[in-house]
């Protein structure tokens, strides 16, 4: 067995992360690519933008109940059967999506099927995996395999795009599906290991504990909220709070997917000054999530989550306050380091407060509030601005709730709860896990 | 139109309008076909996990994946 860690240059789990990142590029890169295929199936099927947006819409919501079920799976049977027959699905359906002749086979394959699959292969689940490989660097690596996502939209829908020119929408469907089979799946069947016990590893390539005659090597402790069943989470506040935050990061940001662009143009920028704004958003939320990830690795993790709210919260004031051009640019800027900063922070203190036995499950309904605070968002929005001709409102609606949800974080008693702070010495952050 | 952006920022569709956009900006900034475009991202694509099995492959070498 390979007990002192030091002729390895690197621990196994960092080809795990590479792993969850591929998995994240590649799904989320594959299901952010519909909005490229709307125009052409509209075209060619003489639908209405409503019919495709219900899809999506079916999609999205199903994707979001899903988690808490799919995570429930993964907690009883892990995380190489799960990935694998998502990644199955989710390649072999996008493959058959090529085969689509009405708006019923789109809304059962895309809307329904692939949506589940996604969940199977989604960050909530690859994130509970390498919560068991780590544990100085959970939120560091959570954030990297997180920003596989981002990286994933930034690669994949052009390539959708420029793959449509020279083909079709049909074969793109294929050649995405391929892409899935083809690439990732082989790969998560190869590499995927439940547990770095299973190799004879410790979490982060520690050293193995000491033997007899030793001085002995402290054990991380449990959490004290650790729990056995994921319902006893909800007795005590941590999973209300981080919950409650989570589903104002929801609303907050997809007010913004939905809104921006017409706020903008409301305010007197044109269109593409907008879109340019909201591209450096996204541009920016790689580097926000792995600065994000390694803040909550090195600080107080709630601190560093109430921060990224309140940087949220003051993009929110900037865009209400500031003179133009300084409102569109500095709530762009603002916004897109936060934007995706919280995933990997909320399903680190999850970890860290209520173990690892039922993370997927939590870490599902946490996604699951995230998801209904942005449903409500979007529809409150559009609302308030046919009630007032204003978005004023609803920013300061945003700006409020993250006021409020950094606050929530910031009251979180992380020291008292989190396993982090219950391990002794040697698992603090001042050892390198390479 | 409404219900395309709902939800999920992590997993949200592009936006039709926003992508066709972004495309006629490449085109006009990047100034190359559809099929040197699709190369450049699919090589980008296969670098990935070309570097997760090179990372194996050098683990797999200097004995670092344990002995179970």
């Amino acid at each position: 067995m390979h007990s002192d860690g030091s002729r390895s240059p690197f621990f196994y789990g960092w080809v795990l992360v590479g792993v969850v990142f591929f998995i994240a590029f590649v799904s989320t890169g594959t299901r952010n690519g519909f909005g490229v295929f709307v125009t052409p199936l509209e075209k060619e099927f003489d639908w209405s933008r409503t019919s495709t947006s219900v899809v999506f819409m079916m999609a999205t919501l199903i994707g979001g109940l899903s988690q808490p079920f799919i995570g429930r799976i993964y907690d009883r049977i892990g995380a190489r059967s799960v990935v694998l027959v998502s990644l199955v699905v989710i390649g072999t359906f996008t493959v058959l999506l090529s085969l689509t002749f009405n708006i019923v086979f789109l809304a059962l394959v895309y809307g329904v099927v692939i949506a589940i699959g996604t969940s199977g292969a989604s960050i909530n689940i690859g994130g509970a995996l390498l919560a068991r490989w780590f544990r100085r660097k959970r939120a560091t690596v959570m954030a990297i395999a997180t920003a596989g996502s981002s990286v994933g939209g930034m690669i994949l829908v052009p390539f959708s795009a420029y793959m449509m020119d020279l083909t079709s929408w049909r074969i793109t469907w294929v050649f995405l599906g391929g892409i899935v089979l083809v690439l990732v799946l082989p790969l998560a069947f190869f590499l995927l290991r439940e547990n770095p016990s299973d190799m004879g590893l410790q979490p982060d390539g520690d050293p193995e504990p000491a033997r007899d005659g030793d001085k002995p090597r402290p054990q991380p402790q449990k959490s004290p909220l650790e729990v056995d069943r994921w319902m006893d989470s909800f007795r005590s506040m941590p999973m209300w709070q981080l919950s409650s935050a989570y589903f104002v990061c929801g609303f907050t940001t997809s007010i913004i997917s939905m809104h921006f662009v017409p706020w903008a143009e409301d305010a007197g920028y044109s269109r593409s000054t907008a879109a340019t704004a909201f591209g450096v958003l996204t541009g920016l939320n790689t580097v926000g999530v792995i600065a994000a990830g390694a803040l909550g690795d090195r600080f107080t993790r709630k601190n560093v989550l109430a921060a990224v709210y309140w940087l949220r919260g003051l993009g929110f004031v900037t865009l209400l306050l500031a003179p133009m051009p300084w409102n569109l640019w500095g709530f762009a800027v603002m916004t897109g380091f936060s934007w995706i900063a919280t995933i990997p922070l909320t399903a680190t203190l999850t970890a860290d407060i209520y173990g690892l036995r039922n993370l997927a499950t939590l870490n599902g309904i946490s996604f699951t509030s995230h998801q209904i605070g942005g449903s409500i968002s979007v529809l409150l929005a559009g609302a308030l601005f046919d009630l007032y001709g204003s978005y004023s409102i609803p920013f300061a609606l945003c700006c409020i709730l993250l006021l409020g949800a950094g606050f929530t974080a910031f009251s979180i008693r992380e020291k008292l709860y989190s396993v982090k702070y219950q391990s002794q010495r040697p698992l603090s952050s001042s050892a390198p896990a390479l | 139109m409404v219900l395309l952006a709902l939800l999920a920022h992590q997993a949200e569709a592009g936006h039709p309008e926003l992508l066709d956009w972004i495309k006629h900006q490449l085109d006009s900034v990047v100034g190359l076909g559809p099929l040197a475009v699709v190369i450049l991202l699919g090589l980008i694509m296969l670098a990935i996990p070309a570097a997760v099995l090179l990372m194996y492959l050098v683990q797999r070498r200097s004995g670092g994946l344990g002995q179970r």
